[in-house]
């Protein structure tokens, strides 16, 4: 999905073998990570057959850029794995050095209504940076499958 | 990831090696045979094995296997021993995140005029009686922080005793279903309530369980000796701990960051975090990993529990009456500590397995007594779409590869690749073609784990053959498939 005022905020999933990747990208950081959440959110479900009924609280910290998002995503991915929450949107509300708050709107998980896609084992360290670029902040992150 | 340029030359028929320059401490060994090789070049695994030369204590050679592909530090399908007394390591990522993902088989007295009739329906009870798919969970009540500690320690002994089979599975189940040195007070709280709603479920991805038939033996005797004949009807579980296991492996990669800049150990990628043998960090994923490792064998037990209540429903007879037995259950990715012969001596070594098969030959201690004149069953799934094996242990793989050998065949293709090449395509339909019926949680799953997307089985199983390290005893071809 990709914003369509300027580009300025967006991710996409990238194919590796046995795996999956998203790339996102954002003019801030929050943007980034918002897009991460989202590019991870549709690898596990679609996020259109979720309604965003109830919304829950995630905090994570981390050492530098990358081990924060990581844990940012593995918060997201333990939403849903481990407490039965379907995600549909996931929104940053404080990035500070070392921690980053959200939340995410969705639903507990419904199999008759969901449309689950791909399940998601962890988030991984693999090629993973986060740039500054152009656009402002860029990460590539693939998830073991 | 840096790429570095190697020389790499042939020792015998199917045994490559790249000889250690530079960082690296030991040799990359590769079993393969010529177009094995070009894959496991193209895709980065080389790469990822001569990294693993670099880590200390490290003995003897980076091994990989023919269905080697990269993956996270470690490449899948890789092999590496360590040395405590040598500044040994332990790390997660050599062992990865499904730990003790792997593989039960059990034979039945059924043939494929007594399945055929009933497959679909086979596959539908099997489907309903096991919970699959992405999100699965809730087989049995919810386990308790107790219950679930008991499951870490006592493993498959832990679901046999709560009626989930029967305890002679235990002994013709790798380490008796149970891996010593397990502690849940090293498990994080994440772990636990991952833990706790997920026993008896098979989970998604490339996690299935297969009614097969044996169409080929290539061993009478040996396949006698595993209760296995030319067409028998045999039932594959194959699955791991679920999220419980991810979550250990999640949480003991950050312990292991840390680790590694704490005693100073030079990793050329951060996904081989590790901590010496015996320090603090390595006892205690140690003995977490043994907790997931044990949750994955109670999870594979209770599952063919489960399945069994499937066949019961659709033969309206018991285990017993239709003659199940287990002929064995391997784990792929694991680190266990083994006494194997260095330079003429007897050394205890701490052996990662990731995306490996343990392969004891005849006589080994760990080889079930039933077994102890042929050696180790070792079970390896191919795809839904061609056939699995059942191989059996021997001498030389405790002399040239720490007593391991192949998982499996081994991804080729992105699941994106697959899912387009499956366009227009009906792989339900091309498989009941061929006499496979399919129950699956998504078009999507299915369209992903296409045969086209992984190697050829046959040709991985072979090499490890004609290298002497396993020899093949029959081949299984699917009939009906549960996927997640």
């Amino acid at each position: 999905m990709i914003d369509n005022a300027g580009l300025r905020r967006g991710h996409e999933a990238f194919e590796h073998t046995a795996d999956v990747g998203v790339h996102a990208w954002g003019a801030r950081l929050t943007e980034l990570f918002e897009e991460a959440a989202a590019g991870l959110i549709e690898v596990m479900l679609d996020p259109a057959s979720v309604q965003q009924r109830e919304s829950v609280s995630v905090s994570a910290e981390g050492l530098e850029p990358e081990g924060l998002l990581v844990a940012w995503l593995e918060e997201v991915l333990f939403a849903f794995d481990a407490r039965g929450f379907a995600p549909a949107t996931a929104k940053v509300t404080a990035l500070d050095q070392g921690r980053v708050e959200g939340t995410l709107a969705g639903e507990p998980f419904d199999r008759s209504r969901h449309r689950p896609r791909s399940e998601v084992k962890a988030v991984t360290y693999h090629d993973l940076a986060v740039e500054k670029t152009q656009r402002g902040y860029e990460a590539s992150v693939i998830f073991d499958l | 990831m840096e790429k570095q340029e190697y020389e790499i030359k042939q020792l015998t028929p199917f045994v490559w090696e790249i000889p250690p320059t530079g960082k690296m401490r030991v040799p990359v060994r590769i079993y393969a045979d010529r177009g094995l090789l070009d894959g496991i070049e193209s895709d980065n695994a080389v790469q990822q094995a001569i990294n693993v030369t670099h880590m200390p204590g490290i003995v003897r050679a980076s091994l990989a296997m023919p269905d080697a592909h990269w993956g996270y530090g470690f490449p899948i399908g890789g092999v590496a021993a360590f040395d405590a007394e040598q500044g040994g390591v332990v790390s997660p990522g050599g062992i990865g995140f499904d730990i003790n993902c792997g593989v039960r088989l059990v034979r039945t007295d059924l043939t494929p005029d007594d399945v055929r009739p009933r497959v679909q329906q086979l596959v539908n009870a099997l489907y309903s009686h096991v919970p699959c798919g992405v999100g699965s969970a809730k087989a049995i009540p919810r386990l308790s922080a107790h219950e679930l500690r008991d499951v870490c320690v006592r493993g498959a002994g832990w679901a046999v005793e709560r009626g989930f089979g029967l305890p002679e599975d235990l002994e013709r189940t790798e380490g008796r279903g149970a891996l010593p040195g397990a502690d849940p007070g090293t498990l994080s709280p994440r772990a636990m309530e991952r833990g706790a709603p997920q026993m008896g479920t098979l989970g998604s991805g490339n996690h299935f369980m297969e009614l097969d038939v044996v169409t080929q033996v290539f061993d009478e005797h040996v396949a006698e000796t595993f209760g296995v004949a030319e067409g028998q009807v045999v039932l594959q579980i194959h699955c791991g701990s679920r999220g419980f296991g991810h979550q250990v492996c999640t949480d003991y990669l950050k312990t292991m960051q840390q680790a590694t800049r704490k005693y100073g150990i030079d990793v050329p990628d951060r996904q081989l975090a590790c901590a010496p043998l015996g320090s603090p960090e390595g006892e205690r994923y140690l003995a977490a990993m043994a907790c997931a490792a044990n949750y994955a064998w109670a999870n594979r037990q209770t599952i063919l529990a489960l399945a069994m209540r499937a066949v019961h429903e659709v033969f309206g007879a018991d285990r017993e009456a239709l003659g199940v037995r287990q002929v064995y259950d391997v784990c792929h990715n694991i680190a266990k500590f083994e006494e194997h012969q260095v330079d003429g001596a007897t050394k205890v070594l701490c052996v990662h397995r990731k995306g490996a098969t343990r392969a004891f030959p005849a006589g080994h201690p760990e080889t079930p007594a039933p077994y102890a004149d042929v050696g180790q069953p070792v079970l390896i799934p191919g795809d839904m779409g061609t056939a699995s094996y059942l191989l059996v242990g021997s001498p030389r793989a405790m002399t040239e590869t720490w007593g391991s050998t192949c998982h499996g065949a081994g991804r080729v293709m992105s699941r994106k690749a697959a899912v387009r090449r499956a366009k227009g395509r009906s792989l339900k339909k091309e498989l009941a073609a061929r006499g496979i019926v399919v129950r699956y949680e998504g078009r999507l799953t299915l369209a992903e784990e296409m045969p086209e997307a992984y190697k050829d089985v046959d040709a991985v199983v072979s090499v490890m053959h004609e290298a002497g390290i396993t020899r093949k005893v029959a081949r299984l071809e699917p009939m009906g498939v549960v996927k997640g």
